[in-house]
């Protein structure tokens, strides 16, 4: 095994760590095979380590009222637009609300490509929409679904 | 998903919810002037939120990290050994968010996106707005950094194994 292509190994671990998939798609084809290998043991157990300890600092959990005090910045809804909604409900996950993957992650390709906010603002609603009642309609949703457990979200999105 | 890169940041559960909260204001009040260009929407999502941590970071010092949630806490009496390994926990959790938090500002967000948040080397280099050669300099500095401060928990570490298997062995 060449000595070069275990430093870039090295500099791949040293980079993005022990886990292939945290790796771009080009160096984990490159180098996947070399890692599990008996001459990078060194090297994989030196970013194991790392990983390791990083993993054990958990982020604490959301307050389960954080939604609703975002709720609260909002004014009432007047009216609903379905696909705003469905916009807003693509936005839960990078919240981390809980019991929110009723939407594809791939759903946010989409909307960037349908002409995410200004498009959707405008051209999908028969009427003017406000945008404050529309964030709280999204927001209600969310609370709703935040009071499910896990299973039944996952129940009702099966659904 | 936010909230956690937030708090991972900011290391403070109020300033983490607070975070969350500002950048669902932003994000409304900003998504009408919001144009693809090419960049997704995640990123551009992750961008708000991490450039209203690091002015956060930038208008105050960091406030002492809290512990992590102490999940699983039930008020039951534990054994012995089931409170040493909790307080072990606990002073490892506290040594990986202080090594994070002396880690410069950068260098923590490269983590915090690439580690935590599972973003690809390209998403994170967007969110942060600078190359993928740098954004790879930062994250291997970072590390390198985390490596020599967790240095001493990763002996004791060993050490606690080494003498679990004494044990075990007597």
């Amino acid at each position: 095994m060449s000595t070069d292509r275990l430093e870039e190994l090295r500099r791949i671990c040293d980079t993005y760590g022990a886990d292939p998939a945290h790796w771009p798609a080009v160096e984990r084809d490159a180098y996947a095979a070399l890692f599990l290998s008996d001459e990078a043991a060194e090297i994989r157990a030196e970013a194991q380590a790392l990983d390791g300890f990083l993993n054990a600092a958990t982020a604490p959990r959301m307050a389960e009222d954080l939604t609703r005090r975002i709720t609260a910045a909002y004014v009432p809804p007047a009216q609903q637009s379905l696909s705003v909604m469905d916009w807003f409900r693509s936005l839960a996950p990078f919240a981390g609300f809980k019991g929110m993957r009723l939407v594809p992650a791939g759903a946010l390709a989409g909307l960037g490509a349908i002409g995410l906010a200004s498009g959707i603002m405008t051209a999908s609603a028969e009427q003017p929409l406000t945008p404050e009642s529309e964030a709280l309609a999204y927001f209600e949703t969310d609370i709703v679904l935040a009071s499910l457990d896990e299973e039944e979200a996952a129940t009702w999105d099966a659904d | 998903m936010i909230y956690a890169a937030s708090y991972r940041m900011l290391q403070s559960r109020d300033a983490a919810e607070d975070a969350t909260q500002e950048t669902f204001l932003r994000l409304w009040r900003n998504a009408a002037k919001w144009k693809p260009r090419g960049a997704k929407f995640e990123t551009w999502l992750y961008r708000v939120a991490m450039n209203y941590c690091l002015d956060q970071l930038r208008k105050s010092k960091r406030e002492a990290p809290e512990e992590a949630a102490p999940g699983g806490l039930d008020g039951r009496a534990d054994s012995a050994d089931r409170q040493d390994q909790k307080l072990f926990l606990s002073e490892q959790r506290f040594a990986i968010d202080e090594a994070l938090g002396q880690l410069p500002e950068r260098q923590r967000l490269a983590i915090t996106l690439c580690h935590y948040q599972e973003l690809s080397n390209i998403e994170a280099a967007e969110v942060m707005k600078i190359s993928v050669d740098a954004l790879e300099s930062l994250l291997a500095r970072g590390r390198r950094s985390l490596r020599e401060k967790l240095a001493p928990m990763r002996e004791h570490l060993m050490g606690k194994m080494d003498d679990e298997q004494t044990t075990h062995v007597n």
